[in-house]
């Protein structure tokens, strides 16, 4: 086992990292003082990984898109068909999952008194699959569920919808719980199948973080993971073009305000340059549209955007990267226009350094934030997993970046490769 | 957990500090009744107090300095308590020591707070009618919002249709029509009346006490005015009957509200059996391994989310789900079941076990957030009640089946409320 003490210095604080013998990569971050404990055990895998071969497989095989979504849901069942919900409530701990484009993770919260039994539970039931014929088609009605109930959710429909407008060929575009009509398709063969390459030890991460011993969690790891093979995953990914699909798309829905997305298509990047790239949008967002901004304020007397505050997000993956801007407005396309003016009055003007500084304060607070609470703690640690940075570099970023930096991530920006998608009001509503 | 001092009549302060905490909170909670005009004046003129102030004339200059303190949350909102509501004012801000060039930022941050509350635009001639236009506007809009949001729009017509005529049924914001005849006139009254005349709890939550600026800002409260601070008392009401109410709307899914009301909601109920009815909610569909979410979800398949939460203000247990329209009736059916399994008593003590174990986790992460605890020591003040999160957790594990029963058989369904598609 590799052990190392991480410092963050910034935050006053630290975790320990270790590459256990069977690949497994675990978080420790003891913690005094909180009542509650944090565990996620997480895997690289969610609804974008839709075409791979393991280096067992000849061909690539195409999964039904929702497949990673629906394993997440059918893993919580174990071979007496309980819950293992049931089974983590026996000791007080309450446990969810969640999956995303690029990841699954089952994660629950306890008291320090029975993290260990919650722990040897979370180990057990995301390491032993099983799926039967009955049990994988009895999900299918709850998981159908959740796609009808999705469908009525307007901003989750627009997400989509401007995704779809951004890109061609790329997995971003499909629904993360994929249709009632793809996970007609899923099978328990499917699923092992998904399962056995994407739930290696190697891909995947363990993160503890309460007021627990070291050397006691780290037994009970020992005591409770399984070795497996080292599976190696070849992806194929279809070919992306630079240009967005369409530029504009719109849908109806029973909304009373139209809503919107707003997504720039940016050129994917990947280690340190992804890392700097979107820390530099994320300071280069609150510059813009944060409140105490010229736009914000904009938005917010002219009633442009009600309550004049904008949500932006960043995604990004092995095949996309992408900036994008949501939220209601009455005129849309105004808000793009007054967003895609304002990247090139800044890209013509530069950024005004007090501003900038003021952003990287309200960036460095967040972070502060982020490790405030075991559960966001734990969530921190896993994002840092997942995407696969050092928290401290990207506090570093942040505290060095300068208006050339910002300069340079403007650049980065093409304003006219951007999609809009509306969600109008039926004519009813 | 906390001790509530009264500073002076109808004026209390707690607080609670601990070294765990990165950032510190202050929130102000203004106590008055619920009626429809009120509540529309004070959200409009809260709204317009946190964006500007006498120093800081608009939203920009209180940005650049909300900026300047990290990125502090400054933060106001109205909320309702059955007929009670609570106008609050707020700032969270980053602890001083993590401050990166040693500013005083929970000093300023009170400073801004007490600016926002005391020192309105008000005292220099009254906000502009571009200012007043733009927050009613903004409020409208969270109305308009809601409508998109179908889960929340099926709970609150179902609450309307259930209190209707009762101050119950008033919407912390209140109504659409409220909201468009606030004017600029009728807001010195409204802001005399808020802060001045209301009854106040203040809650202080953070990693320092800074003794001396939350007594600073404590004292801006006793000094002032002359007004005398009125309490307020909840209404009283009864349901006796069940009511029905299907309504149409866009929707892919139809959603099913049930709400459950006791025969006697002007009893006073003790804190005992106040934790049983807590318990036997969290049984019925309150957490994780509820009767709704195994046998309704789990088991039965009937819907994507099937849960229940109970309205101490109120005395009412309201349970949400959504489900195919096919499906409405053998979901209603099932979930009338459940209540009937707490009935009879047919569960087990291991189902019990498994909720009070539930609760007990919940209630102790009550302690690892500052906004936590301000919540629930609001609760707690608002019931008049000294019960911290682990004297709950003693009292719930006291309670048998019986008790459970016992509480069960308190609740008929009151009113049944569908939201489907049009045909």
């Amino acid at each position: 086992m590799n052990r190392e003490l991480v410092n963050i210095i910034k935050l006053h604080e630290s975790f320990i990292r270790i590459k256990h013998k069977f690949g497994l990569t675990i978080f420790l971050k003891p913690i005094k003082r909180f009542s509650s404990c944090m565990a996620i055990f997480a895997t690289k895998y969610g609804s974008v990984n839709r075409q791979f071969k393991t280096s067992k497989d000849n061909n690539f095989l195409k999964v039904p898109d929702g497949i990673a979504h629906y394993l997440e849901h059918k893993l919580f069942e174990n071979e007496n068909e309980r819950d293992a919900i049931e089974l983590f409530a026996n000791k007080k701990a309450i446990a969810n999952a969640q999956t995303s484009f690029d990841s699954t993770a089952y994660y629950f919260s306890s008291p320090a008194e029975t993290f260990l039994d919650a722990l040897k539970i979370l180990i057990n039931f995301v390491q032993s699959p099983f799926f039967t014929d009955e049990n994988v088609d009895r999900e299918r009605g709850i998981i159908n569920q959740e796609i009808k109930m999705n469908e009525d959710n307007p901003e989750w429909m627009t997400f989509f919808k401007c995704l779809e407008a951004m890109y061609k060929e790329s997995s971003l575009k499909i629904k993360i719980s994929g249709s009632v009509s793809s996970i007609a398709n899923i099978d328990k063969g499917l699923l092992y199948k998904c399962y056995d390459a994407f739930y290696s030890l190697n891909n995947m991460a363990l993160i503890l973080v309460g007021d627990f011993d070291e050397l006691e969690v780290l037994s009970l790891i020992d005591s409770n993971l399984k070795f497996k093979e080292s599976v190696l995953v070849e992806q194929k990914l279809e070919f992306e073009p630079y240009e967005v699909n369409k530029n504009y798309c719109e849908l109806y829905m029973p909304v009373k305000n139209p809503i919107f997305y707003i997504g720039y298509k940016l050129s994917p990047k990947r280690g340190k340059d992804l890392l700097k790239a979107k820390v530099g949008l994320e300071i280069l967002c609150e510059i813009l549209i944060g409140e105490g901004s010229e736009l914000y304020n904009e938005f917010y007397e002219n009633f442009l955007v009600p309550g004049g505050e904008l949500n932006y997000e960043i995604l990004a993956g092995v095949d996309y990267f992408a900036l994008l801007f949501s939220g209601e407005s009455s005129n849309p396309k105004k808000v793009l226009e007054r967003i895609s003016q304002e990247i090139n009055n800044k890209k013509e003007n530069g950024v005004n350094e007090k501003d900038l500084e003021l952003v990287k304060r309200v960036i460095f607070a967040k972070s502060v934030r982020e490790f405030s609470v075991p559960e966001s703690m734990a969530f921190a640690l896993f994002n840092s997993f997942i995407e696969d940075f050092e928290i401290s570099d990207r506090l570093d970023l942040i505290a060095n970046f300068n208006v050339a930096d910002i300069m340079e991530c403007l650049n980065v920006i093409d304003v006219s490769n951007c999609s809009l998608a509306i969600s109008f009001p039926t004519d009813n509503s | 957990m906390l001790e509530v001092k009264e500073l002076k009549k109808n004026i209390y302060y707690s607080s609670f500090v601990d070294e765990k905490f990165k950032f510190n909170t202050i929130v102000v909670n203004f106590i008055v009744s619920l009626n429809d005009e009120s509540a529309a004046k004070n959200i409009v003129l809260s709204s317009l107090m946190r964006q500007s102030c006498k120093k800081y004339c608009d939203n920009l200059k209180i940005g650049e300095k909300l900026r300047s303190l990290y990125g502090a949350d400054l933060f106001f909102d109205a909320k309702k308590f059955g007929s009670i509501c609570v106008v609050y004012f707020g700032i969270a801000v980053l602890d001083d020591e993590f401050a990166l060039n040693n500013e005083e930022l929970t000093f300023e941050a009170l400073q801004l707070l007490q600016d926002v509350i005391f020192h309105t635009k008000l005292e220099i001639g009254g906000f502009s009618a571009k200012e007043l236009n733009v927050e009613k506007d903004n409020i409208l809009d969270i109305f308009r919002s809601i409508y998109g949001d179908k889960k929340e729009l099926a709970i609150r017509e179902a609450k309307k249709e259930l209190f209707n005529g009762k101050n119950l049924s008033v919407d912390a914001y209140g109504s659409v029509d409220a909201i468009k005849s606030v004017d600029g006139e009728c807001l010195k009254l409204a802001y005399e009346d808020l802060i001045f005349r209301s009854k106040v709890y203040i809650f202080y939550g953070g990693r320092k006490s800074y003794d001396g600026s939350v007594n600073y800002f404590l004292k801006s409260f006793l000094n002032c005015s002359n007004f005398e601070r009125v309490d307020v008392s909840s209404e009283k009401y009864f349901l006796e009957y069940e009511k029905e109410k299907v309504q149409t709307d866009d929707v892919v899914q139809a959603k099913l509200v049930l709400g459950f009301a006791t025969k006697k909601q002007d009893e006073a109920v003790d804190i005992f059996e106040d934790a049983a009815i807590f318990v036997m909610n969290a049984l019925f569909g309150g957490a994780p391994t509820s009767l709704l979410f195994t046998n309704v979800r789990e088991k039965l398949s009937l819907c994507y989310y099937c849960d229940s939460v109970y309205d101490s203000f109120s005395g009412v247990i309201w349970v949400e789900s959504g489900v195919e329209m096919e499906n409405i009736e053998k979901a209603k059916e099932n979930i009338l079941n459940q209540l009937d399994i707490l009935k009879s008593g047919d569960f087990t003590e291991y189902e019990l076990q498994q909720i009070v174990f539930t609760l007990e986790s919940e209630l102790k992460k009550v302690y690892d957030n500052t906004q936590k605890i301000a919540s629930y020591s609001l609760n707690s003040f608002l019931k008049n009640s000294n019960i911290t999160p682990n004297d709950k957790i003693d009292l719930i594990k006291k309670l048998t089946k019986s008790d459970i029963q016992k509480a069960a058989k308190k609740f008929f369904l009151a009113i049944s409320y569908v939201l489907k598609a049009k045909e």
